[in-house]
């Protein structure tokens, strides 16, 4: 039984195909990379995985379940989670609130309230962020709000975790800084998907690497095998060069 | 086949007034984005003040309508200025500022409609104007709603060529498509909106006026005229003038043949389109 | 558990002094005051309920009118036979049921479409009830069985109480919560596992109960009751405006409101019964403004000065 299967999967937008019969398989725990040109429809896949968006055709499992068409809040349940693009916080109400609400609604069943309080405490100073607590979410800065929406999506306790452009907007210093935190995520055993431009980080981090241009799958293997691959390089002249 | 012609050029008549006052509403809230609860008012206003020009000075009634027309047209404007523009000022978001100017203009609903009551007091009334018989495509009607039509028709003809080619025309479509580009390409937008509600207002008076010369009018005659003009909005399209008056042709249309077949489902007949088209198609039938 | 402060105890003996008084009011005043306080207590409930959903979701619902209505009707068909409480219950329920109903059918409409949704389905339903009554029927408007002027008062009392209790716990609850995160975004919402849909839908039906409650309860005060004025287009829009003018931001907001309000229109309407609704309309307007975030915007600002 795969972990996450995509079989020949498509999304259309109008006349315009997004994604064509896009085949794909990860297997669980590791972090893999997803890169490809602005437009390969990254960002299309993350929402045809998360439930965002139902495929137009085609199949995806999870852990032998199909989950394609499930709305985004039963597939959250799952075990998928996800941040995104543009941070999509509850600015009007504090940190601790945003990660209360998933950890009530998209945590596991047999949750207590009693442990509640205490595991939100948690995975606030595994984020370093446990001094905000009481903060409204707007008044944050960019890479705290990053963090914040990181560690909601942790709090849902997901076994997929989905990051689109984590590192967007940050100075080198939060870069690192963030990712030790995926490092230190995927030690503890949960899959991600991460979905990157800048290719140093994507290179260092990742098990395996998926490249997508013009919504199809051009590449799939290890960092190594990425940076040779003819089409990769092909598709990245005159953008950023692999390193 | 003579009732046929009967019911539709009817239909068409009642379509045109309709039409107008819709493209007015459009006008306010398609574009200036203030729901103008008061819209109906400016009709009723249209209605008396065409009333009383004809009875007291024995004023042609299309000498009336021409008269107000820039006069509505400032007082649209200036309503515009005073009140709908500050609170654009002050509301911090979209939503605050469309909910605040719907609610200031729930007050002048009131405003106006007090002030109508106390000037008229609450008895219906109508003058007489070109009533004699006329025979229209071998129908007979009362001339001054064959007028009614044409003059309507007019109005649209002209009014949808100055959106299409007046520079004034285009500043305005430019701002019902998106306000801040049209606001970078060099157009006061703020003097356009404000030229958008006072269009929208004149659009009512003369419609308005127009129904003068053929109904019975009272002071509370302007909701039903909104609930018609919202009805027709939605069917045309929210910003789509073109649409409003399409719309308010079909509309006419309809509920003329529903008047001759059951007069007593009119209202249920408008009301079950409306909710027909908000639920399948509420970019409306004319709408992108 | 606790996610915002809770109630400070200033705050709560001044709510339960207000009960007290309310409880005691109809033995020290005249009828005609009872009568007026008995209608504020259904514009409280009314702005109330329209705001527990309305507020948090940012729709507008103009169907206030339709789900008051219903509950009048409710009193009009069991009133004779069953007893007054279970009647009122019966009322909110009928009024829970056709809320989930349009809410399953509209909510996915957005701002101004699911407003004017909602005032058309309110109008179709009072034509149609009225063409009903009309031509199949054969009598237009029913005979209610009516109550005293007290029983009515204590019916409306019990009504706002539940109304507004729920409403503040509801506001402090992980469902509120989650309400207002639905309100930021409706797709993060969806992603930490909060069905939208089902809150959305779960919310306004809550809604819909008390302006059902309120129409049963309130039905007692008339002997007859037509269509028009029973599914009335101002029962939409006046716990509308008061809600605004109170100011949706802090739960006493629409209390403040409607209070107001009716009082001056009340006063307005015995002092200057021929310039009422001018003065209204000029009074609203000024407070709209200078006022943008209503009464409660004002208060914010002045205690936080």
């Amino acid at each position: 039984m795969g972990f996450l299967e995509g079989n020949k999967v498509s999304k259309h937008f109008g006349g315009l195909a997004a994604i064509l019969d896009l085949d794909f398989r990860v297997d669980q725990g590791g972090i893999i990379g997803l890169i490809g040109p602005n437009g390969a429809g990254k960002t299309t896949l993350l929402n045809l995985i998360s439930g965002s968006l139902p495929p137009s055709s085609g199949e995806i499992r999870f852990k032998g379940e199909v989950i394609s068409g499930l709305k985004p809040h039963l597939i959250c349940k799952k075990g998928i989670a996800r941040t995104f693009q543009s941070v999509k916080l509850f600015g009007n109400i504090t940190v601790f609130q945003n990660i209360f609400l998933a950890s009530v609604y998209g945590g596991a069943r047999d949750f207590r309230k009693f442990d509640c309080k205490k595991r939100i405490e948690e995975l606030l100073e595994f984020s370093g962020i446990a001094s905000k607590s009481g903060v409204l979410a707007r008044d944050l800065r960019i890479v705290e709000q990053k963090l914040v929406e990181l560690t909601r999506a942790l709090a849902t306790q997901p076994d997929l975790l989905l990051l689109d452009e984590v590192i967007a907007g940050l100075n080198p210093a939060e870069i690192a800084l963030a990712c030790k935190m995926i490092k230190q995520i995927s030690d503890r055993g949960i899959t991600i998907i991460m979905v990157e431009h800048v290719m140093s980080v994507i290179m260092s981090m990742s098990d395996r690497i998926i490249v997508l241009n013009h919504g199809e799958k051009i590449a799939d293997g290890s960092p190594e095998e990425i940076s040779k691959d003819r089409k990769v390089i092909e598709t990245y002249l005159g953008e950023d060069a692999p390193c | 086949m003579r009732l046929i012609l009967d019911v539709i050029i009817s239909g068409l008549i009642q379509g045109a007034i309709y039409g107008l006052i819709a493209a007015g509403l459009n006008l306010q809230y398609g574009v200036a984005r203030v729901l103008n609860v008061a819209h109906g008012e400016f009709v009723m206003v249209g209605a008396f003040w065409t009333y009383s020009m004809y009875t007291i000075f024995g004023c042609d009634p299309l000498l009336s309508v021409i008269i107000f027309s820039p006069i509505s047209l400032f007082i649209g404007y200036l309503l515009y200025k005073s009140l709908f523009q500050y609170i654009r000022k002050s509301s911090e978001t979209a939503e605050m500022f469309e909910g605040n100017s719907m609610l200031v203009s729930f007050g002048l609903l009131y405003v106006i409609q007090n002030l109508a009551l106390l000037w008229w007091g609450t008895r219906t009334m109508a003058y007489s104007y070109f009533c004699s018989p006329l025979n229209f495509l071998g129908v007979t009607f009362e001339a001054n709603r064959v007028l009614a039509l044409f003059i309507g028709a007019a109005v649209m003809a002209g009014f949808y060529f100055f959106l299409r080619n007046a520079r004034l025309g285009k500043a305005i479509r430019a701002a019902a498509e998106s306000p801040t580009s049209a606001e970078l390409s060099g157009i006061d937008i703020h003097k356009v909106l404000g030229l958008c509600f006072g269009l929208g207002a004149t659009l009512a008076c003369v419609a308005g006026g127009l129904i003068s010369m053929m109904n019975e009018i009272s002071a509370s005659m302007g909701f039903p005229y909104l609930i018609i003009a919202l009805v027709v909005v939605v069917l045309g399209g929210l910003g789509n003038i073109l649409g409003s008056f399409l719309g308010g042709l079909l509309l006419g249309l309809v509920t003329t043949v529903v008047m001759y077949w059951q007069p007593e489902l009119t209202l249920i007949a408008s009301y079950l389109i409306f909710t027909l088209v908000l639920l399948v198609r509420p970019q409306g039938i004319f709408g992108r | 558990m606790d996610l915002s402060n809770g109630l400070p105890r200033k705050e709560l003996s001044v709510w339960l002094a207000l009960l007290l008084i309310a409880l005691a009011l109809p033995s020290f005043s005249p009828p005609y005051v009872v009568l007026s306080v008995t209608s504020i207590y259904m514009y409280v409930t009314l702005a109330v309920s329209w705001t527990i959903f309305c507020a948090p979701t940012g729709y507008v619902s103009l169907a206030t009118a339709t789900f008051f209505g219903i509950g009048i009707y409710v009193l009009a068909l069991l009133g004779k036979t069953l007893p007054l409480p279970l009647v009122i219950f019966l009322g909110g329920v009928a009024s829970l049921f056709l809320g989930i109903l349009v809410g399953l059918i509209c909510l996915r409409l957005s701002g101004f479409y699911f407003a004017v949704f909602t005032f058309g389905l309110s109008e179709l339903i009072r034509n149609s009830v009225l063409w009903w009554e009309h031509n199949i029927t054969g009598t237009v408007g029913r005979w209610i069985p009516s109550g005293s002027a007290g029983k009515v008062y204590y019916s409306m009392l019990i009504v706002v109480t539940i109304t507004v209790i729920t409403s503040y716990l509801i506001g402090r609850s992980k469902y509120g919560l989650a309400l207002k995160g639905i309100g930021e975004s409706e797709e993060a919402s969806e992603h930490i596992g909060i069905n939208v849909t089902l809150h959305r839908i779960g919310l306004f039906a809550v809604s819909c109960f008390f302006m059902g409650m309120a129409g049963a309860a309130m039905g007692t005060k008339f002997s007859y009751i037509d269509p028009n004025s029973a599914f009335s287009p101002l029962i939409s829009f006046t716990p509308v405006l008061m809600s605004l003018f109170g100011g949706v931001g802090k739960g006493y907001g629409p209390i403040l409101g409607a209070f107001i309000l009716t009082f001056i229109s009340e006063l307005l309407l015995s002092r200057f019964p021929y310039f009422y609704t001018l003065i209204y309309g000029i009074i609203f307007i000024v407070v709209i403004l200078f006022m943008p975030k209503g009464l409660a915007g004002v208060l914010t600002r002045t205690e936080q000065a």
